[in-house]
């Protein structure tokens, strides 16, 4: 049987909590925080 | 009920920001509030001001005998020196003027401006660093560091140079990591002239090894040779090196370790970019030789 | 028209919109100094599309933070980020669009400009060239087109997106000569783009979020299945049309009440005559008979 949309619900909300704690494990947060607090000339256009 | 739930929700969500919020206000305080406090420094200096003049003004009369005997010309030194201090000994000199209450009650205005002279002389210092930091400073502030391979680094680096352009860059930042190479032909270019390049990477400050690792490589893979050097991040060199927002940005500095023209942002592989860094050097070449 | 009735989040959605926008560029006197705000917020990223180069912000861009994840040598995806939309999209979906995301809000307020409004019905198509932003501009270029090291370009965030330039580039550069002096094409080229997207703001409502923004399409491929929904009571609805006819998304929300284009602003609240459309927030479809299970 198919699953349902609450089903559906819960496993994504699940799949986002583990993605995101898997994405901080690996260090990932560092990477965001580096590029955010410097200005990159290239995004805002700049260059 | 669904509204509830929806406005709850919504408070959590504005808690969370307002969280974030409160969160730069504990750690990044110095940074962002460096100029608001420079200003509050400034007020207590005017208030403190404001308080001489009125103890000057309390005894309107007797002082103004002092200043009459006062000698016109008054010199750089005395200029200098606490202002408490040269009213004491104006006082002193003006002595027989005066009676002897008269004489205390100079004196003691005399010992009160001289103690907001000293506060007044406490606050200076971190107002200059704090607008010197601000105006990303005309001058490399002191420092002592080391190579990326270990070897220690001083500010004696400019004198030994002719020029020195700096380089501030990340591991993390592709238009940085994309003119190494090019970084590292001006430092060959440029050796002939007296001139040398050396690269600050802001991540290997406070010799994080991690940092330092990839730095290494990055170099290496863009057949870099130049030296990159660092320091304790919590010095003023590294305040001032991360004061820079925009990377990569390449200064130029003069044998005494003043910034020449106007920093450049963006990468020297573009061809504009390198001819406005080229105009510094000229600059700074020029300056040199007419010392 | 009975107005009483109508739910307060539609009620006060500018004012929730101008909120949103505050808090995501809490950091207001870095304008005037012309610094970035250094702080751990940039850690995590804002629900909208918020330029992490705006001297204000107070956190990261979703958008360009998974770009420069994917474009670092050290990672190929960004589970982080992906995580927190996911997040962000199961709860709220496009209620992001519509309440929260700061560029959304400007394009509303261009749009109060007056001026010969048009419809963009006819346009329905150009909707999924966000996708194509979503998948070619955020993901695949960034990811492919990489240098010998492994790093990419944020490709979407360089060539393309307009709020880095309102953000970012006009307010850095009006404080800072250096930014200033290093202003060049890629800056003509974005400052295009943004002038299209301001003059189109104000004949058409929203084009940026229609038809390019690749948040907005990761918001709206989770939509469907997001916890904050429209509910249309059938027992109420008089189908009269008043609904499709206010709805500036173009979505008729009485054949699908969970429309990936839906931002969940509420007009077609304000317009329906019977109250028959209503903001719902839990699991599942049917939450009016949800039992205590949840």
């Amino acid at each position: 049987m198919f699953m349902t949309k609450k089903q559906a619900q819960l496993l994504l909300l699940a799949a986002g909590v583990l993605m995101l704690l898997f994405g901080v494990w690996r260090g990932e947060a560092d990477t965001v925080f580096s590029k955010a607090i410097r200005l990159c000339m290239e995004c805002v256009g700049i260059g | 009920m669904k509204l509830n739930r929806v406005t709850a929700l919504f408070l959590g969500l504005v808690l969370a920001f307002s969280l974030a919020a409160c969160g730069q206000g504990a750690s990044s305080a110095s940074a962002s509030s460096s100029a608001s406090s420079a200003a509050a420094e400034a007020k207590t200096e005017e208030q403190l001001l404001a308080e001489e003049n009125e103890i000057l003004s309390a005894n309107d009369a007797l002082w103004e005998k002092v200043f009459s005997s006062m000698d016109k010309n008054v010199t750089e030194t005395t200029l200098s020196t606490n202002y408490g201090d040269f009213l004491l000994s104006a006082v002193e000199k003006a002595k027989d003027q005066f009676s002897d209450e008269e004489y205390k009650t100079l004196t003691t205005d005399a010992e009160k401006i001289r103690a907001i002279e000293e506060q007044i002389a406490a606050l200076a210092p971190a107002e200059d660093a704090a607008s010197g930091a601000a105006a990303q400073g005309t001058a490399f502030p002191q420092f002592e560091g080391s190579d990326l391979e270990g070897n220690p680094v001083d500010n004696s680096l400019f004198a030994g140079n002719a020029f020195t352009v700096v380089n501030f860059w990340f591991n993390g930042c592709k238009p940085c990591v994309e003119e190494l190479d090019d970084l590292n032909a001006l430092n060959e270019k440029i050796k002939a002239q007296g001139g040398e390049v050396v690269g600050i990477n802001t991540e290997t400050l406070d010799s994080n090894q991690q940092g330092i690792d990839a730095a290494k490589k990055l170099l290496a893979a863009k057949g870099a040779s130049y030296r990159n050097i660092y320091f304790a991040s919590g010095s003023e060199a590294g305040k001032f090196a991360l004061n820079i927002m925009a990377f990569p940005t390449t200064y130029v500095f003069d044998r005494d370790g003043n910034v020449v023209g106007q920093p450049l942002l963006g990468g020297i592989d573009k061809e504009e970019n390198l001819a406005a860094l080229q105009k510094n050097i000229d600059a700074a070449l020029a300056k040199d030789s007419a010392k | 028209m009975d107005k009483k009735k109508l739910n307060p989040l539609a009620r006060f959605r500018g004012f929730i919109q101008a909120g949103a926008t505050l808090l995501t560029n809490l950091h207001l006197p870095n304008f005037a100094k012309g610094t970035l705000y250094q702080g751990s917020g940039k850690y995590v990223c804002v629900p909208g599309l918020n330029c992490y180069s705006c001297p204000g912000a107070a956190g990261a861009c979703p958008v360009g933070a998974f770009q420069a994840v994917i474009g670092s040598s050290k990672f190929r995806f960004s589970y982080y980020i992906t995580g927190i939309l996911i997040l962000f999209g199961v709860l709220l979906g496009r209620f992001i669009c519509g309440f929260l995301c700061p560029f959304g809000w400007f394009q509303e307020l261009l749009h109060k400009i007056p001026s010969p409004k048009l419809s963009t019905k006819k346009l329905k198509p150009l909707r999924y060239l966000k996708y194509a932003v979503l998948l070619v501009m955020v993901v695949l270029l960034p990811l492919l087109a990489v240098n010998e090291l492994g790093m990419g370009d944020p490709f979407f965030c360089k060539y393309l997106c307009p709020q880095g330039v309102l953000e970012g580039a006009i307010p850095l550069s009006l404080t800072n000569a250096g930014i200033r002096a290093a202003l060049g094409k890629l800056f003509t080229w974005k400052a295009c783009i943004l002038l299209a997207v301001i003059v189109g703001s104000v004949v058409f409502y929203r084009p940026f979020c229609k038809w390019l923004c690749p948040l907005g399409a990761f918001y709206a491929l989770l939509n469907k299945v997001s916890l904050f929904q429209m509910r249309v009571d059938t027992h109420k609805c008089v189908s009269c049309g008043a609904c499709a006819k206010a709805c500036k998304m173009d979505v008729d929300i009485t054949k699908t009440p969970n429309h990936a284009e839906c931002i969940r602003c509420g007009m077609c609240m304000k317009a329906c005559p019977t109250d028959a459309i209503q903001y719902k927030f839990g699991l599942g479809d049917k939450s009016n008979t949800e039992t205590t299970k949840e």
